[in-house]
């Protein structure tokens, strides 16, 4: 029996722990010794929620303990349910979630690297982000660890280097099937990250994934160099296709922490950009879809009607992609949306509605289009469900999710948000689903732009109380895009951490990569819209460091 | 008159050597004016290879010899058959046997340079080379089934002397021509049976290794062998005649070339495994057609 | 046949691609470029500096040559105009130019030197020239002895006031 409502819900969590409502988030602390793992189960499997991320906090100075918190999403009752695991200081082991949850893998990794706590039994205790000739016993996030400390360099990558034999491409190849490396730079995929694919002949048998090759570190700088009203700007840097949307979440995640109230005028632009940012990401997508099929007419129409959606953002904004229009509280003032400019929208949407459509139903009729992407890279239900995957990836897989809807946030609050959901969970109902929502989006941007509300642009934002919890989430154009804070002194946060929807999501590559064909991996890759800087995020990490795999070094330097 | 016909046999192979790659130019330019693109000069293909000829090929520590000779093998095959089929003046070397010869060359010329990928070790090369042999063993096939068929109807191996084989309208060798047109368009590996480079996949797939003067070789090699192969076809439909030969041919070999250029925009690529049916089907038709020709239609 | 359809569909269209750089790019009104700062304008406040989330815009006193040096560095800069809103004097606009490769790091810098200003009471430096001067045309007469003091003089005279005051 689900329970019906929060309360029965609190009253079904006291079997594991102490919950405590505040607001939106569902705190459950002192977690009955054994439990955590029914309690996570309780909670994934059984109320309907899905795991959304861990966020590792040192928090040491505030209350002598590391903490973990793994955040659950349950739609259904509008909560985020934070399970809070203190680490003791002297000795941080948690028990791990992962063989419960395996969506948890990754970010509990991240946690080890980067806050030192460990997870007992979890499944792959590997480093994720950190390279591997990086000392052990060094985490960066924690607070006694200084932002601008330099480590001495390792001479491991030079051994590595030179101990690997030249003129091997391969690694590790068995006895009946070849590795084909895909990255760190293939042409498929635009942004480094490094997927190994086991094939026996032109069919893959099993796939790895090594990212994290484009962390910046941002975190570390906004906790401790920023203050609340620059971060929005580094925010809108973690990508460069929905960076929008990390800022907006950003700024959302402070106002609900300092429970600032947004100017309804300020609501409706951010939607409005959202919304811009949502429909450019989708062309680009496509344009990109219909490359990795050879169909390059395609990818040239999809890029070209994403020009004028480009050019109409720098109209309204002055720049292509860095709007830069998010402070903490609302919206800059230069950024108003004046009437003019609603009739700007209003035109260049209705022009871009109607060339799509002579357009794309034509392009995903088409024979080579249709026959390789058909019950190509299929994602069940269960294992969507499984690695949690977000956005147009769940919902073609048959998951109804939609932060606008379920959970909303900016205007979508005072308008219906259509959402289309397919069933059949392979590649080319993840093009349907976006293809609608390009469409959903525009008529979208209509209503709100003939709702808009004349109010002020941004709240008043002198004082930031400390040590206050907020969490913001927005739907990106792949999927939930959540970030967490917890204030700080100063004027600055105390804990930053965003999380794109393409962590999530990338999990579940492997598990449909398998058994396909080589020739279709680089579109079933993309067909989850990855965005691996968004992942990422965060230090620079050396190729060649390939701790576990030397022979690839070899590969990657053949020239010597 | 021997030594008229080597001189005709030169300025022919002179002249695929020099539009091979103009031709390639002007199909950038048609596919991007398709795509709402400006494109670039016509010329730039020659000035990409003019570019390629004065770079040293990088040194990428695979076994030198097969990998480079094979290229210029490969090469040195396609300008043999530029020298024996009527191009832009109607003559040629030609001798007995040479409809086989142009044949074999022309699939070893491929074959040739796919090895020499191959041979390079890279998985990706490997892959490549592999789809594009098995996609031109199928459509040798059909080519051979052609060839078989054109002897058949004209009762000679001459290249000189099945040509034009309109001469004779019979059913079979208009249904021929027809396949051979298809034929034509896979072998030129357009999309979407250009399966062996694949950019989005391979990253160039067999070419990914080379680079500088191997690299400029293997792309005017492509260029020759398309031009090589539309010109049969052109010789099979019009007469072996200085007229028709210089100043038909050269039109309806831009024509066909930009023709199979807008259908190749149109198009996305298909897997290995679908385009292998497609040209399995086509080889069941010519055994048919072969059939029809034997009794005399 | 729909993908004819859409070849057509494009060949109605036309060309859509700039000729840009052989021909100039047209840029709309809003667009954020490169900021300048106008040196006749800056009084070398320092409200760019604090508000500048990548550190384009530094400050630095100078108390050998007496000068205050106002330096923007456009290769930090990420164009998101805090400066332009945050300063007092309208002195920081971002223009529209965009075109900012250059061939020595040099060029991309704007440094802007302000006359530093000496406390008369204790001698140390604390702000421009320009700027006290504005301040002290800015406020009413009897205010005046106040403003041009440094903060710390300040308050010990404050100080000292209050304490006869309280006797």
């Amino acid at each position: 029996m689900r329970p019906r409502n929060k309360c029965e819900l609190m009253t079904n969590l006291r079997r594991f722990g102490e919950p405590r409502l505040r607001g939106k988030y569902l705190f459950i602390s002192r977690i009955k010794s054994g439990r955590l793992k029914d309690l996570v189960d309780y909670l994934h499997w059984r109320l309907g929620g899905y795991y959304s991320t861990s966020i590792g906090v040192d928090e040491r100075p505030l209350d002598g303990y590391f903490h973990v918190y793994h955040v659950f999403v349950l739609e259904k009752y509008g909560v985020y349910v934070l399970v809070d695991l203190p680490a003791n200081p002297g000795h941080p082991v948690v028990e791990s979630i992962t063989p419960i949850v395996p969506a948890a893998n990754w970010a509990e990794r991240e946690i080890m690297d980067f806050i030192g706590i460990k997870f007992r039994a979890h499944p792959e205790p590997h480093r994720l982000i950190l390279p591997d000739d990086w000392p052990d016993n060094v985490y960066p996030l924690r607070k006694d660890f200084p932002y601008d400390e330099k480590l001495p360099t390792s001479d491991k990558i030079a051994k590595l280097v030179r101990e690997s034999p030249s003129d091997t491409w391969i690694a590790e190849d068995s006895e009946d099937h070849t590795a084909i490396p895909v990255g760190p730079y293939h042409p498929a995929l635009h942004e480094p990250e490094y997927f190994e694919l086991f094939v026996e002949g032109e069919k893959i048998v099993d796939a790895r994934y090594k990212g994290f090759m484009v962390h910046r570190g941002i975190e570390k700088i906004a906790e401790s160099r920023l203050t609340y009203n620059q971060v929005p700007f580094i925010a809108e840097r973690i990508c460069g296709i929905c960076g929008f949307t990390h800022s907006t979440a950003y700024c959302q995640a402070v106002e609900e922490a300092a429970r600032i109230d947004v100017p309804e005028r300020a609501e409706y632009i951010r939607s409005i950009l959202l919304e811009i940012e949502r429909i450019h990401s989708h062309f680009l997508w496509m344009g990109v879809a219909f490359h990795l099929l050879g169909y390059d007419t395609g990818f040239m129409i999809m890029w070209r009607l994403r020009e004028s959606i480009m050019d109409l953002a720098e109209k309204l904004t002055g720049s292509r992609k860095m709007y830069g229009a998010n402070i903490v509280g609302g919206i800059r003032d230069k950024w108003d949306i004046k009437e003019e400019k609603v009739a700007l929208i209003n035109d260049t949407l209705g022009k871009i509605r109607e060339e799509y459509l002579k357009y794309v139903p034509k392009i995903i009729s088409m024979e080579e289009i249709k026959k390789r992407t058909r019950g190509v890279g299929i994602l069940s239900r269960s294992d969507a469900r499984k690695y949690s995957v977000l956005g147009p990836h769940a919902r073609a897989s048959g998951i109804n999710t939609d932060v606008r809807r379920y959970r909303p946030y900016a205007a979508y609050k005072y308008v219906d948000v259509e959402i289309p959901v397919e069933d059949d969970g392979d590649i080319y109902a993840r093009i349907i689903i976006r293809h609608e929502e390009i469409i959903a989006s525009i008529d979208l941007i209509h209503r709100l732009l003939d709702n808009i509300p004349r109010t002020h642009l941004h709240a008043d934002t002198d004082y930031i109380p400390e040590r206050r919890y907020g969490i913001g989430c927005t739907e990106a154009p792949r999927g939930e895009d959540l970030h967490f804070v917890i204030t700080g002194k100063d004027n600055k946060l105390y804990r930053w951490r965003p999380r794109a929807p393409t962590y999530n999501n990338l999990l579940s590559v492997p598990t449909m990569l398998r058994g396909e064909h080589l020739a279709d991996a680089p579109i079933i890759i993309a067909s989850i819209d990855p965005c691996f800087s968004c992942t990422d995020h965060i230090v620079v990490v050396d190729l060649r460091s390939g701790r576990r795999r030397p022979l690839r070094t070899g590969g990657l330097v053949g020239g010597r | 008159m021997v030594w008229l016909n080597t001189l005709y046999g030169v300025l022919n192979a002179c002249f695929i050597l020099l539009v091979g790659p103009l031709i390639d130019g002007v199909e950038r330019r048609i596919r991007a004016r398709l795509q709402n693109r400006r494109g670039p000069s016509i010329l730039q293909t020659w000035y990409d290879l003019v570019k390629l000829f004065r770079k040293r090929a990088a040194r990428t520590g695979v076994p030198l010899t097969l990998f480079r000779l094979s290229v210029y093998t490969g090469f040195a095959y396609l300008l043999i058959v530029s020298l024996f089929i009527p191009s832009i003046l109607c003559g040629g070397m030609g001798f007995f046997g040479d409809l086989i010869l142009f044949i074999y060359l022309l699939s070893s010329s491929k074959v040739f340079v796919l090895i020499g990928g191959y041979s390079s070790g890279n998985p990706y090369a490997s892959i490549g080379s592999t789809r594009e042999v098995s996609l031109s063993m199928a459509s040798e096939l059909v080519l051979a089934e052609i060839i078989a068929l054109i002897a058949l109807s004209r009762n000679s191996l001459l290249l000189n002397s099945v040509f034009p084989v309109t001469a004779v309208l019979r059913p079979s060798v208009l249904i021929g021509l027809g396949i051979l047109g298809i034929i034509t368009y896979i072998e030129h590996s357009r999309l979407p049976f250009e399966i062996g480079e694949a950019e989005p996949e391979l990253a160039g797939g067999y070419t990914i290794e080379y680079a500088g003067r191997d690299l400029g070789f293997i792309l005017w090699s492509n260029t020759i062998r398309r031009a090589l192969l539309t010109t049969f076809l052109i010789d099979l439909i019009i007469p072996l005649d200085v007229f028709y030969h210089l100043v038909i041919y050269p039109v309806l070999l831009f024509s066909i070339m930009i023709v199979f250029t807008a259908i190749e925009t149109a198009c996305g690529r298909l897997r290995i495994d679908i385009s292998l049916k497609h040209v399995k089907k086509l080889s069941y038709v010519m055994w048919g057609v072969i059939l029809l020709a034997l009794i005399g239609y | 046949m729909n993908r004819i359809k859409v070849l057509l569909e494009n060949l109605r269209k036309g060309v859509v691609t700039e000729q840009y750089p052989f021909r100039p790019l047209r840029v709309p009104e809003r667009l954020r470029g490169k900021p300048v700062i106008d040196p006749d304008k800056c009084a070398g406040c320092g409200a760019c500096v604090n508000v500048c989330p990548p550190n384009a815009l530094t400050m630095r006193d100078d108390k050998h040559s007496s000068m205050r040096f106002i330096v923007l560095f456009i290769g930090r800069c990420i164009y998101c105009g805090k400066c332009e809103e945050t300063c007092p004097f309208g002195a920081i606009r971002l223009t529209k130019e965009f075109e900012l490769a250059a061939e020595s790091r040099e060029d991309l810098y704007q440094v802007v030197g302000l006359r530093l200003y000496h406390c008369p009471m204790c001698g140390e430096p604390f702000t421009t020239v320009r700027l006290i001067k504005r301040i002290v045309e800015a406020l009413p007469e009897e205010q005046r002895a106040a403003a041009i003091i440094c903060p710390r003089c300040r308050e010990s005279v404050t100080a000292h006031y209050r304490s006869y005051a309280r006797r």
